[in-house]
């Protein structure tokens, strides 16, 4: 007998493209994990309608972004070997005289494979996948495979990818798993293979994987002044005015531009040439990305050694074990109790040599998962070889489906009686949930995104102040590389429950070398951004806006040398009633200087002044909290100021701090008092101030949702902009909306702006794109300083800010804390 | 008269592009009827390839670059391509699994040549080619191991529908194809009268495979689905799934479902039942000519309705024909087909039996990027010559020189009218707007790039 063998590479490519309906309806709610993000409304489909075309007409544009990876996810990547993958030479049964006899020369001398168990090694160039086996991570399932095998690569890799041993293989299991994760919501982020088309496995009834090009995405990632020309007309073009059809391909575009724009920044120049290591390397770095990925596919060939096996098989086997080695070694070890890795393949191959060194399609095989909370083992069982004949198949003891079912129920959530349409034994693969170390602990997650809040504004108190014990939490200075979790749920006027995100004015006091503090929220994994930068000198605060953890604190790192650590809380966000947020175009309130909006002359030591906002600069009467960016200039001696409602009682706090001659911002949201007023004072002996509004709470407006902190810009990477520091006389316009968990329709922006490299005394300014540069500053600096501001703006065309430093150039740095949604 | 508008939605839909000397050719036709009856006026002759490329796969690449030719540029009706395109969708075989350029080429040419003739022709012919015989494993279907695969497919994706038929009519119909297979070496096509299961069956309700010629017994099911005046017509069975369709004859049932299908390639939209019915109703009255049938669907109001001229995405090879269109470039070297894999339609490689799908199908992110991705490398294939060489960017409707680029410097919309017409291109006002907003941003020779922006207008990417 022939086999059918239609063993090209390219036949694959058959398995990679789309059908859209199945049969199956799943139920969703099984795997409902989402949380904070907006879920699309539910689907009504009839037999007669396509389900992609609902998906994609009329999808909430809100879904946009990437969904957050929750504490208790766990994260998958799928190896794939095209081609037929010899079984019998990766897991070597190396007591059985079958397998040697059958085999003859090319089998593998049991003296040479890495032996595991007492009858069993592995393919000699699998040394990674023993060192997890030797950690009790690694699981060999034997005898994979599914009742009435089919020795066709194509018909057989699609039952594989499907998940279904029989019938019309249309839709595969994972995009049944996105399809019931996602329901119709829009999600560019769950699942991805790396590769250049949709893989069958990847696609659902509705859903499918986004393709992530091995290579750095460049269409719509060059920042080249003409490219951006060109992606902004593109962006320009969606309208609704032409039919559902004309506006779903405008909006797939900017989807593209989207995409390649948030994954470019995490390719290197270079990849391993290898292509399996590259992709993993790739899949490895998504990871790290937070992006909310939770299945990543990757494949590679060719596995199908017909002939010349020796040549073939062994070089495979060594790809493997390079690319297992490398995604390890890229993947930050914070996610390891949340990634696995599993291998499958069409077939395995004969157990007897051919006349052309080679083996011949096969049926069963084995298969391995591997990550720090799988239970280490041998699963399923050995086909036997005795008595087959030359064009013999081993017989399968473990069907895919229980394979799948293993992984679905095991470690993404649950749900595989509805991906497989049947229930399927669970091989219990898993010493742990995901998240849960080997002591119990649980892994700091990754932060999530909060609920829409609404906010409350409080007469500021000091929560924390480690030079006198205040907070009760630390009275030394933090050391370098400490982080400290402080409380604030429950704390003074916050509630224990509700509050999402809290409004606070750190202030790094006394440092001794120049670092930076990161604020993130507690418990979760350290994000890559920065708050504050600290030195000597000066005491240097910045106002957050934080997500509040799961333990009710927020945390904050010092990255160098020690300093004591200082907070206020003027507010704080709550899922309950509270106020909205207003975003204004920047527009200058007040300044000492001319004498705009105060009595003009330097504000004199310990002497209040009432400075009227409600009303003014857009101000609405009813606002109940304004948001200021509040600037000290030529200032004659060490001091600070404050802002507090008009006719309530100063407290303890403070909100910029200054040296004589310094030029020191700090956004400040401070609760209107007494006639819709706030009180500016201070201590110093004479100091200039400026105040510039953007924005204000009242009873309408935005809601806010804390994100994970993450950088959205850095000049000096290339990330979000080109590589080069921002100049003089250019503006460098920022796509926000999209980006790193920020929905197409946020209003305004939380950021924490920080400047570096800075060539002279300079100021940064940021506005919306396309409303015009306003004559307001965020950030002023000195030559060779750091220095960061929290940053509120409206979002303008395109979902985008501008950023310019118009006196010198400087590089920027902008890091994303929330977003304010309608 | 035909409205501008009718005769523009036609020509996209039957002609892949409203070709502006076909639009004001049809504009003066007296009646809809006679522009229809213009369109379906197709040449008996297409012609074929004479593929010479070294191997199976490369002469299926020559294969297709002909025929997206044909279709862009050389038919005088390419309604005769867009409706094989149909077939190739519809009668599924693959350059993946078949192997064999030959076999390939002949199925496609059945589908140029005999696509507006008769469909129980057409349907009887395509059975017994080497191209689907290896596709549906029916030449690996004997009487002693019968392959169900073809005579399933027949039913349930190429005539009748799932739902309507039982498992013993599949297995009646096996059993009536085994005998056709191919010399695996070869890819010639063989009777094997050893390997066929001559007995009489019952199938669909008739008996068949009477007859002595056993060559014919295949055939047999195809004439009881769509009807025959002796072994009489096919009836959905009462055991069939669908409860609807249960002691129907099938022949309505088949035009019904083919109706469905032409309606969703050509028109996009949830097909209407009364198009549908008047459709079955044309297929029936003529014994599945399909030129008739099709003339229904194009003169039904239904099908000039703002949901059907809003209704439809381009397909790749849609797109592909309209770039090729616009730059007047042909396609060899020009439209390479790895973009069209990523875009999701590579010809003579369908994704399965089922073929390809519509609209959403070809509408996400990765896919959109392959677009663009194309759009720039046509921009770049026009202006090979325009820095160093003849100084000109050359498009469909004629050249634009440097000296023309370079004068109209202040008057961006100008250039960008001057495009347009260069690309036989009209767009929206909105999307008109933006190229201008382009234009004036940019200088004369950062506008030649807006080549590319034109192809990826989202006008562009609808039928």
């Amino acid at each position: 007998m022939l086999d059918p063998d239609i063993t090209t590479y390219e036949a694959y490519t058959h398995l990679h493209v789309a059908e859209q309906l199945d049969r199956q309806t799943l139920d969703r709610r099984r795997f409902l994990q989402l949380i904070g993000m907006g879920m699309g409304a539910g689907l009504v489909a009839g037999s007669t309608s396509n389900l992609l075309d609902q998906l994609m007409i009329g999808h909430d544009r809100s879904a946009w972004a990437a969904g957050p990876v929750a504490a208790d996810d766990g994260i998958l990547l799928v190896i794939c070997m095209f081609g037929g993958n010899d079984g019998l030479n990766t897991v070597v049964p190396l007591t059985d005289g079958n397998y040697y006899q059958q085999r003859g020369s090319l089998a593998v001398p049991a003296a040479q494979a890495l032996q595991i168990t007492g009858d069993t090694g592995l393919h000699p160039n699998l040394p990674a996948l023993k060192s997890f086996w030797d950690r009790g991570q690694l699981a060999v399932v034997e005898g994979i495979g599914y009742p009435t095998p089919d020795l066709s690569h194509f018909s057989s890799m699609a039952k594989w990818m499907s998940g279904q041993p029989a019938g019309v293989t249309s839709t595969g299991w994972l995009g049944r798993w996105l399809d019931g994760n996602l329901g119709s919501s829009k999600n560019l982020y769950l699942g991805a293979e790396v590769g250049h088309s949709v893989p069958l496995h990847m696609i659902g009834a509705v859903q499918r994987g986004t393709v992530v090009p091995t290579e750095r995405p460049d269409f719509g990632a060059s920042y080249d002044v003409l490219d951006q020309r060109l992606y902004q007309s593109m962006r320009a073009l969606y309208t609704t005015a032409h039919g559902p059809w004309h506006a779903a391909v405008a909006e797939a575009y900017a989807d593209q531009l989207d995409l390649a724009a948030a994954l470019a920044p995490l390719y290197p120049t270079t990849l391993p040439g290898s292509e399996i290591v590259a992709k993993v390397e790739v899949a490895a770095r998504l990871i790290n990305a937070n992006l909310g990925l939770r299945v990543l596919t990757a494949s590679w060939a060719d596995f199908d050694s017909h002939a010349a096996q020796p040549n073939m098989h062994p070089l495979r086997m060594s790809e493997l074990n390079a690319a297992v080695a490398r995604f390890f070694e890229i993947l930050d070890p914070a996610w390891s109790s949340r990634v696995t890795v599993m291998t499958f393949s069409e077939f395995g191959r004969t157990s007897w040599a051919n006349a052309g060194s080679g083996t011949d399609h096969g049926t069963a095989a084995p298969h391995f998962v591997f990550g720090q909370n799988v239970r280490g083992g041998m699963y399923g069982q050995r086909p036997g070889l005795a008595g087959l004949g030359r064009w013999d198949r081993m017989a399968h003891h473990v069907d895919f489906r229980s394979y799948y079912a293993s992984i679905l129920d095991g470690w993404l959530g649950g749900g595989s009686s509805d991906v497989l349409g049947g229930t399927f034994e669970n091989l219990g693969l898993f010493a742990r949930p995901p998240g849960v170390n080997p002591d119990g602990s649980l892994s700091p997650g990754p932060a999530v995104v909060s609920a829409a809040s609404s906010f409350v504004p409080l007469s500021p108190f000091r929560v924390l102040d480690t030079r006198d014990w205040t907070g009760g939490v630390l009275n030394r200075a933090l050391f370098a590389n400490e982080s400290l979790r402080v409380p604030i749920a429950g704390v003074g006027q916050v509630p224990p429950t509700g509050a999402v995100a809290v409004v606070a004015n750190v202030t790094s006091v006394g440092a001794t070398q120049p670092g930076f503090f990161a604020v993130y929220p507690g418990s979760t994994m350290r994000p890559e951004t920065s708050n504050l930068n600290t030195g000597p000198g000066r005491p240097v605060p910045n106002l957050v806006i934080m997500g509040i953890g799961t333990d009710g604190c927020i945390e904050i790192l010092n990255s160098h040398g020690e300093s004591d650590c200082v907070v206020d809380v003027f507010g704080y966000f709550t899922v309950d009633s509270g106020d909205r947020f207003t975003p204004l175009a920047p527009q200058r309130l007040f300044d000492t200087r001319d004498g705009v909006g105060i009595r003009p002359g330097k504000l004199a030591h310990a002497s209040p002044v009432d400075i009227q906002v409600a009303g003014l600069a857009g101000v609405p009467a009813s606002a109940s909290a304004v948001v200021i960016n509040l600037t000290v200039t030529e200032p004659e001696s060490p001091g600070w100021m404050r802002l507090t409602p008009t006719g309530q009682a100063a407290a303890g706090t403070s909100n910029v701090n200054f040296v004589a001659g310094n030029v020191v911002p700090n956004l400040v949201i401070c609760k209107l008092g007494v006639g819709g007023q706030v009180t500016l004072d201070g201590v110093g002996s004479g100091a200039h101030v400026v105040g510039d509004v953007f924005g204000y709470f009242g009873s309408s407006g935005s809601l806010l949702r804390a994100v994970p902190p993450r950088r959205l810009l850095d000049t000096r990477e290339g990330i979000g902009a080109q590589r080069a520091p921002v100049t003089p006389g250019t503006s460098l316009r920022l796509a926000v909306a999209g980006r790193a968990q920020v929905p197409a329709n946020a209003t305004a922006v939380v950021l924490n702006v920080t400047a570096t490299n800075v060539a002279g005394p300079s100021f940064v300014t940021v506005w919306p794109a396309d409303s015009g540069q306003p004559g307001t500053s965020n950030l002023n600096m000195v030559g060779g300083q750091t220095i960061a501001n929290l940053v509120i703006c409206r979002l303008g065309s395109g979902g985008a800010l501008e950023l310019t430093s118009p006196v010198a150039s400087c590089d920027l740095i902008a890091d994303v804390l929330g977003y304010f949604i309608n | 008269m035909p409205t501008q508008s009718e005769i523009e939605h036609l020509l996209r839909r039957t002609e892949f592009v409203a070709r502006p000397d076909r639009v004001a050719e049809l504009i003066q036709k007296p009646t809809l009827a006679a522009a229809v009856d213009d369109v379906l006026a197709v040449p008996g002759n297409p012609g074929t390839v004479n593929a010479t490329n070294p191997t199976e796969w490369t002469r299926g690449e020559q294969l297709t670059y002909f025929w997206f030719d044909r279709m862009a540029h050389d038919s005088p009706r390419p309604l005769q391509e867009k409706m094989a395109f149909f077939w190739h969708g519809h009668f599924c075989s693959s350059m993946k699994k078949v192997e064999l350029y030959e076999p390939m080429r002949e199925q496609i040419d059945t589908f140029r040549f005999d696509g507006l003739g008769n469909l129980r022709a057409l349907a009887s012919k395509v059975s017994t080619q080497v191209a689907m015989l290896r596709y549906l494993d029916n030449n690996q279907n004997f009487n002693s191991s019968p392959n169900e695969n073809f005579a399933r497919e027949l039913m349930e994706l190429f005539l009748l529908g799932v739902g309507n038929y039982t498992e013993a009519d599949v297995q009646a119909g096996a059993r009536a194809w085994t005998g056709h297979t191919d010399v695996w070496a070869t890819g010639q096509y063989i009777w094997r009268g050893d390997l066929h299961d001559g007995s009489q069956k019952q199938f669909l309700g008739r008996t068949i495979n009477a007859i002595p010629d056993q060559t014919r017994h295949g055939v047999e099911t195809i004439d009881v689905i769509l009807g025959s005046p002796t072994l009489g017509n096919g009836i959905v069975p009462m055991g069939a799934t669908n409860v609807t369709n249960r002691g129907r004859e099938t022949r309505l049932v088949a035009a019904e479902f083919i109706s469905r299908k032409m309606w969703k390639f050509f028109a996009g939209t949830t097909p209407p039942t009364a198009a549908i019915d008047a459709m079955r109703d044309a297929a029936i009255a003529n014994d599945f000519n399909i030129t008739p049938w099709l003339r229904t669907m194009l003169l039904r109001p239904e099908f000039y309705t703002t949901e059907v001229k809003q209704g439809l995405v381009r397909s790749p090879v849609d797109l592909m024909v309209a770039y090729l269109y616009a730059t007047g470039l042909r396609s060899t070297g020009i439209a390479p087909l790895w973009w069209l894999e990523g875009m999701g339609q590579r010809p003579l490689v369908p994704p399965d039996v089922s073929g390809w799908k519509h609209n959403a199908y070809f509408v996400n992110a990765s896919a959109m990027g392959q677009r663009a991705l194309a759009a720039r490398f046509f921009m770049w294939s026009t202006m090979l010559g325009f820095w160093a060489g003849d100084g000109l960017i050359h498009l469909g409707g004629g050249t634009i020189s440097r000296a023309e680029a370079e004068a109209y410097d202040g008057q961006p919309e100008q250039f960008v009218d001057l495009l347009l017409a260069r690309m036989r291109f009209t767009p929206t006002q909105t999307s008109r707007d933006v190229l201008y907003a382009h234009a004036r941003a940019s200088r004369w020779w950062e506008r030649i790039s807006m080549v590319s922006l034109v192809l990826m207008l989202p006008e562009m990417n609808v039928a």
